[in-house]
C-alpha cells in the first residue's frame, strides 16, 4: 500500500506556515473547555446526587462552547470547539465515577456509627489518587483502540454523532449563551428562595391542612389524595430541567415511580400489609417496601446490562485481538495518535498511583498488589465493555460494572470496605473515561479533528474530575447538620446509586439484609433489562428507590418537553430548551454547593 | 409494532406489575419470603412469556431465486467507486472558488460513506491485515474530507484547500493498494 506522497505532507507543512491557523488546541478552547468542565461536574455531581444518574456533558459543553467561542470571542471554529468539548466532558464524566461510588462510604460510616458500631477509616487522599489514577488508566487503555472502533468497527457512537451535529450546526451562539444564562440565574434565584425558608410552613400545619410547602416540598393531597400515594412536588427547578432534556426518554424513570407510589402502595394498604397509624403508613411502605425492593430492581437491572452487553463484551474481545494484528494499519496516513511510550508510562504511572493509594487505605503490601493488578485488568477489560456498549447502544452498564468491581474485591481482599472501594472508584472512573474518550474521538472523527490533539488535552485534564468530584461530596456531605449527613436517606440529596452499593457491602458484610426485597426485586429488574428498551431496569429500580417528589418533578418535565417539542417542533427544543434547561441545573447545583460552603464557613466567620 | 410484539408487550408489563406487587409484602416473623411468593413466581413467569414474545422477531424467508449476497451487507463495487470519488475530487479541486459545503457533503455521501459501509466486503476480500490497512486509509481520507466541510464552515478556506489534497491522497493510495 502506498501513503499519501511525501510531496503532499511537504506541501502541507509550506502551506501551514503560509497561512493563518485553523484554530483548533487553542489557549481558549483549554481554558474554556477547563472552566465548563469544572461547572457541569459540580452541577452534575449534585444532581446525580439527587436523581442517581447523571446527565451527558457533551451537548451541554458543545453548544456553550459555540456560543462563547464564537458568540463572544468571535474566533471559534468547529474543531476548536471539539478542543473545549472533549475537555469538559472528561472533567465532567469523571466526576460521575465518584458519585456513583463514594457517596456509599460516607453514609455507611455514619449508619454504623449511628448503630454504635465501629466506622470506616475514611481517608480522602487514596480515594483522590485512586480516582486519578483510574481517569488516566481510562484514557491509555482506550487509546489504543480507536482506529478498530471508529475506523475499522465504524461503531455508531449515537451520543458522540449528537454531539457532532450539534457542532456542524452550531450558530446563533450568543443567543444561546443568554439562555443558559437566564436558566442559571432563575434557577439559583429559585433555590435561595427555598433556602431562605420564605414560602415555608409548619409541617404540622400542612399536614393538617393537606396542602402547603414543607422541606422544598409542595404537599397537594388537600385532605382529599391520601398520604400513601405521596401528593408531594420537590419544587426544584434542576429537576424539572433534567425532565425537560430527557423528554420521552425519560418517561420509563416517571413510570416507575408511578407504580411503586400509585399502584404498589395503595395495593399494600387495600390488602392491609401495613400495620400501625395512618400517618406513619406511607414512611413504611417507602421505608420497609420500596426502598429496598427498588435496591433489588436497580441491581437486578444493572447486572442484566453487563448480560445483554454481551455481544458488545465478544466484540469488545474481538477488536482486542483484531487491534493487535492491526496495530501498524495506516500507521503513514494515520500518524495522528499519541505516541506509544507515552501511553506506557501512563500506564505504568496509573498502576503505581493505584497501588499506592490501596496501601494507603491501609490494605496489606499483598493486598495492594493484588488490588493494582487485578484491579488493573478488570479496569481495562470494563473500560472495554463499556466503551464497546455505549458504541453500540448508547447505554452504559456503569452502575452493573461498579457493582461487581466492588464485590469482586471485597471477595479478594477479605471484607475489606475501604480497600474495595478503592478498586471500585478507580473502575467507575475509568470506565467513564473511556466509554467518554471514544465518544469525543467519535466527534472529532466527523468533524475532522486531529485525535492526537483530544487525546492530549483529555490526558491532561482527565485528573480534575475525581478531585473536584470528590470534594463537592465532601463538602455536601459536611454541609448537613452536625458538619455530616449532607446527603442520603432523608435528605434532598437521596444518593440512590450510593445506597444501593451501601446496601451490596451490607449484604456481603452482614447477611443483615432484607434478602427477599434483594432477590425478587433482582428478578423484576433482570426482566426490567432484558426488555428491548435498554436501561429500563435501573431507570425503573431508582425511580422506586428515589422519593415520589423527586420523580413527578423529573416525569413533569419530560411531559412538558413532549408538549413543547409537538408545540414548537425539535429544531426550538435544541435550540432553546437544551441551553435554558441546562442553565436551570447549573444554577441550582451553584447555588446548593454554595451554600453548603457558606454554611461551614459561617461559623468561622461569625466567630 | 406487530401484533404478537403487541400482545407481548402488554403481557410482559401486566405481569409485571402484579410479581412487583407481590414482591412488596412484608414476609412474617421468621420467613424470608412473604406468603405472596407463588403469585410472585408466576406472574414473573408470565411477564417473562411476554417477554419472549415482545422480542420474538420471525426470521426473514428467503426467496430461493434470490442472490444470497443481497441483503444486509449490499455488495459495491470498491475499485469503481474508489475511481468515481478521486476523478469527482480532482474535478472540485481544481474549481475556483474552492468547493463549497454541498460539494463536499454529496462526495461524501454518495461514494465515502458507501465505501465505509462495505468494511465486512473490504475485509472478506483481502484479508484482516491489508483489508485493515486500506480502511485506515480510507478512514483517513474520510476524516480529511471531515475537515475541509468544517474548514470550509469555519471559513478558513486554505486550510480545507490542504486537508481536502490530503484526503484525495489518502483515497488514490487505496486505490492503487487495490490495482
Amino acid at each position: 500500500m502506498t501513503a499519501p506522497s511525501a510531496h503532499s505532507s511537504a506541501n502541507r507543512d509550506n502551506l501551514v506556515r503560509s497561512v493563518a491557523p485553523y484554530r483548533e488546541l487553542t489557549v481558549a478552547g483549554v481554558v474554556l473547555g477547563v472552566a465548563q468542565g469544572i461547572v457541569l461536574n459540580v452541577a452534575f455531581v449534585y444532581a446525580a446526587l439527587k436523581l442517581g444518574f447523571s446527565i451527558g456533558g457533551s451537548t451541554v459543553a458543545a453548544i456553550m462552547g459555540y456560543a462563547l467561542l464564537r458568540g463572544v470571542l468571535k474566533k471559534g471554529t468547529l474543531v476548536e470547539n471539539n478542543i473545549n468539548q472533549t475537555i469538559a466532558s472528561g472533567i465532567n464524566t469523571a466526576g460521575t465515577g465518584v458519585v456513583f461510588t463514594v457517596p456509599a462510604l460516607f453514609m455507611l460510616d455514619a449508619k454504623w456509627r449511628a448503630e454504635g458500631l465501629a466506622g470506616l477509616d475514611l481517608q480522602p487522599i487514596p480515594l483522590i489518587i485512586a480516582g486519578i489514577a483510574g481517569a488516566v488508566l481510562g484514557v491509555v487503555v482506550i487509546i489504543p483502540l480507536r482506529k478498530q472502533m471508529i475506523e475499522l468497527d465504524r461503531l455508531r457512537f449515537p451520543s458522540g454523532v449528537a454531539t457532532a451535529t450539534i457542532i456542524r450546526a452550531g450558530s446563533s451562539g450568543a443567543e444561546k449563551a443568554w439562555l443558559l444564562a437566564g436558566g442559571v440565574l432563575i434557577s439559583g434565584l429559585w433555590k435561595l428562595v427555598m433556602l431562605s425558608g420564605w414560602l415555608e410552613s409548619d409541617a404540622a400545619i400542612v399536614a393538617e391542612r393537606g396542602w402547603g410547602v414543607s422541606h422544598e416540598e409542595f404537599h397537594f393531597g388537600f385532605g382529599i389524595l391520601p398520604d400513601h400515594v405521596s401528593p408531594v412536588l420537590y419544587l426544584s427547578l434542576m429537576n424539572i430541567a433534567a425532565g425537560l432534556l430527557a423528554g420521552r426518554g425519560g418517561l420509563p424513570f416517571f413510570a416507575g415511580g408511578l407504580v411503586a407510589w400509585w399502584v404498589i402502595s395503595p395495593a399494600a394498604v387495600g390488602f392491609e400489609w401495613v400495620a400501625g397509624p395512618v400517618a406513619d403508613q406511607s414512611g413504611l411502605i417507602y421505608g420497609t417496601m420500596l426502598r429496598p425492593l427498588g435496591i433489588g430492581v436497580l441491581i437486578g437491572g444493572a447486572l442484566m446490562g453487563v448480560v445483554t452487553a454481551f455481544p458488545a463484551i465478544q466484540s469488545a474481545l474481538r477488536s482486542l485481538a483484531a487491534a493487535a494484528r492491526t496495530a501498524g494499519a495506516g500507521s503513514q496516513v494515520g500518524g495522528d495518535e499519541m505516541k506509544l511510550p507515552t501511553l506506557i508510562i501512563g500506564t505504568l504511572a496509573a498502576v503505581a498511583l493505584f497501588f499506592g493509594a490501596s496501601l494507603l487505605s491501609g490494605v496489606s503490601f499483598s493486598g495492594a498488589a493484588i488490588s493494582a493488578v487485578v484491579g488493573t485488568l478488570w479496569l481495562g477489560l470494563a473500560a472495554l465493555i463499556v466503551a464497546q456498549a455505549t458504541g453500540m447502544t448508547d447505554i452504559s452498564p456503569m452502575s452493573g460494572m461498579a457493582l461487581i468491581s466492588v464485590t469482586l474485591m471485597m471477595y479478594l481482599l477479605d471484607n475489606n470496605i475501604t480497600g474495595a472501594m478503592i478498586v471500585g472508584v478507580a473502575v467507575c472512573v475509568a470506565i467513564g473515561q473511556g466509554a467518554d474518550m471514544m465518544q469525543d474521538l467519535k466527534t472529532g472523527f466527523l468533524i475532522g479533528a486531529r485525535p492526537v490533539r483530544q487525546q492530549i488535552v483529555q490526558f491532561g485534564a482527565t485528573w480534575m474530575g475525581p478531585l473536584i468530584a470528590l470534594g463537592v461530596i465532601y463538602l455536601l456531605w459536611i454541609g448537613g447538620p452536625d458538619g455530616k449527613n449532607g446527603f442520603g436517606e432523608g435528605t434532598s440529596l437521596p444518593a440512590p446509586q450510593g445506597g444501593a452499593l451501601m446496601g451490596i457491602i451490607e449484604a456481603v458484610k452482614s447477611g443483615n439484609v432484607p434478602i427477599d426485597k434483594y432477590t425478587m426485586g433482582g428478578v423484576i429488574g433482570a426482566l426490567l433489562g432484558a426488555a428491548p428498551s435498554p436501561g429500563l431496569g435501573v431507570l425503573v429500580g431508582l425511580a422506586m428507590y428515589l422519593p415520589f417528589s423527586i420523580t413527578l418533578g423529573y416525569g413533569l418535565g419530560c411531559l412538558a418537553q413532549m408538549g413543547i417539542q409537538r408545540a414548537k417542533g425539535a429544531a426550538f427544543c435544541e435550540h432553546k430548551l437544551v441551553p435554558f434547561a441546562a442553565g436551570l441545573i447549573v444554577g441550582e447545583a451553584l447555588t446548593g454547593v454554595g451554600h453548603a460552603g457558606y454554611s461551614i464557613l459561617m461559623p468561622y466567620l461569625t466567630g | 409494532m406487530k401484533p404478537l410484539q403487541t400482545t407481548g408487550c402488554v403481557v410482559f408489563f401486566t405481569g409485571l406489575v402484579v410479581s412487583i406487587c407481590a414482591a412488596a409484602k412484608l414476609p412474617a416473623d421468621g420467613a424470608t419470603y412473604p406468603s405472596t411468593w407463588r403469585i410472585f413466581l408466576a406472574f414473573s413467569a408470565i411477564s417473562l412469556t411476554g417477554l419472549v414474545l415482545w422480542r420474538w422477531k420471525p426470521r426473514p424467508v428467503l426467496d430461493a431465486a434470490s442472490d444470497s449476497t443481497q441483503g444486509l451487507d449490499q455488495q459495491i463495487d470498491i475499485q469503481g467507486t474508489l475511481t468515481n470519488l478521486i476523478q469527482q475530487a480532482d474535478t472540485i479541486s481544481q474549481q475556483q472558488p474552492f468547493a463549497n459545503l454541498e460539494a463536499i457533503d454529496a462526495l461524501l455521501q454518495t461514494y465515502v460513506l458507501p465505501l465505509g459501509e462495505a468494511r465486512q466486503q473490504i475485509l472478506d476480500r483481502l484479508g484482516l491485515k491489508t483489508g485493515a490497512e486500506l480502511l485506515v486509509t480510507m478512514a483517513y481520507g474520510e476524516r480529511m474530507y471531515n475537515r475541509t466541510w468544517s474548514a470550509l464552515a469555519d471559513g478558513h478556506l486554505d486550510e480545507a484547500h490542504q486537508v481536502f489534497q490530503d484526503g484525495t491522497e489518502a483515497f488514490r493510495a487505496a486505490a492503487q493498494s487495490l490495482a
